[in-house]
């Protein structure tokens, strides 16, 4: 992991409606890195995702993304940065008037440095990467559960293989299988395209799973931003109902070892990792 | 169209749309306005007909005047120039509702109740606004003599 800065957010207060909801907050994303953001209900973890995304305008501060400053910067600045990175909403946010093989087809279109005949293989790949099978492709988005949304939209978010991921509570309403495979697959896409990963979750699992650091936003700030066995030990109370019965988990060992039986158990049921491991030492 | 876009707004398609870098302006509304600018003009040219043939069966029932002559003589009653106008006019007429409801969809807020509003607020502007540039319309010819 390199040091370079992806995200910066430096000294930004946010209000809606005569609320203030972030006040003075700073945090810095660096490459290559899966940082989640934590918080209660209402702490401000969406507004500040979309801080970031520029779909809002902080009153006071500077949020960087890739260096160009969002918000108050050139239309063509955002433009550059919008095709570098992926965004999974939290409800999916399919467009409801396409059917799945065209939603994931849409960046690809619009960015029109793809050849046309390019885009099927393309859109393919993808959704056979989230798992969805090719004969989902012609369905509407009223006809997916909830899962299959939430597949569709990543592969909508991956089809530009952007450089940053953002995503919003990505295994909320999941199963705990679909979940699993959710967490697989993001651990093999950052292995594999050094992905920066922005993520919104309250699930502990995927916490433990993919996070490299993990930032707790309390009190209108982040209140706390550092590797999970650090902040899980924080005496404040958010923090500690969080990881409530999770705090031995977070030595580094155990998680270490967790990814691995996570990483190595396939899909037909292989002997994981950290069996085998012990098999042999 | 209001409704449609509001509930995009709703559905997040929007923030979906913006965060890909596509503009609501050029993949939204632009192809929304020229819809109804080009099909707003058929409904003008069907209504213009069935108008046209409604005037000959009544001039045949009171007057008993043959279709014929009634096609025969009603350019010179009335100017062709009128039919051009109000063609021209349902043109600028289907922009105009569109881009209004276009409008009114993106100003649309993340609610049921605000998508209610926004379709009323919709419908009874795009009424008011043609009766208002009608009127302009009606001004401005009166001089051509058409």
């Amino acid at each position: 992991m390199t040091n370079e800065p992806i995200i910066e957010v430096d000294g930004v207060t946010t209000a809606l409606g005569g609320h203030v909801i972030h006040r003075d907050l700073n945090l810095t994303v660096y490459r290559g890195e899966v940082m989640a953001l934590i918080g209660g209900s209402g702490s401000g973890k969406t507004t500040l995702l979309r801080l970031l995304l520029g779909l809002e305008v902080p009153q006071a501060g500077t949020v960087k993304i890739f260096g160009h400053p969002l918000g108050r910067c050139a239309a063509r600045d955002l433009e550059r940065v919008r095709y570098r990175w992926g965004v999974l909403f939290q409800s999916g946010a399919l467009f409801s008037a396409l059917n799945v093989y065209d939603n994931i087809a849409l960046p690809l279109r619009e960015l029109k440095s793809v050849p046309a005949s390019l885009v099927r293989p393309l859109v393919m790949l993808k959704l056979a990467q989230v798992g969805l099978k090719p004969e989902d492709a012609a369905k509407r988005p009223a006809e997916l559960s909830g899962g299959m949304v939430k597949r569709v939209s990543l592969a909508r978010a991956l089809i530009l293989d952007p450089q940053l991921l953002f995503l919003d509570e990505p295994t909320a309403g999941l199963d705990p299988d679909s979940a699993k495979q959710f967490v697989k697959l993001l651990r093999k896409l950052r292995q594999e395209l050094g992905l920066t990963v922005v993520m919104v979750t309250h699930d502990v699992d995927t916490l433990f799973a993919v996070v490299d650091r993990v930032a707790v936003l309390a009190d209108q700030h982040i209140m706390a931003c550092g590797p999970l066995a650090e902040v899980a030990h924080l005496p404040h109370p958010f923090v500690r109902n969080f990881f409530l019965g999770h705090i031995e988990r977070c030595a580094e060992e155990d998680v270490r070892r967790f990814r691995l039986s996570l990483d190595d158990t396939s899909d037909d049921g292989g002997v994981p990792a950290v069996l085998r491991e012990d098999a042999n030492v | 169209m209001t409704a449609q876009i509001g509930v995009m707004r709703v559905t997040q398609e929007l923030d979906a749309l913006s965060v890909m870098g596509i503009s609501h302006t050029v993949r939204l509304v632009a192809p929304k306005v020229l819809a109804l600018a080009l099909s707003l003009p058929l409904v003008a040219l069907w209504t213009s007909a069935l108008m046209l043939l409604g005037g000959m069966a009544a001039a045949g029932a009171q007057l008993g005047l043959d279709p014929l002559q009634f096609l025969h003589t009603l350019p010179r009653v009335v100017e062709p120039a009128n039919l051009w106008l109000g063609w021209a006019k349902s043109v600028l007429f289907g922009g105009l509702i569109a881009l209004l409801a276009s409008h009114f969809g993106l100003r649309v807020k993340p609610n049921t109740e605000s998508l209610g509003e926004a379709v009323t607020q919709s419908v009874v502007t795009a009424i008011t606004l043609v009766i208002v540039v009608d009127a302009v319309f009606a001004v401005l010819f009166s001089n051509a003599g058409i």
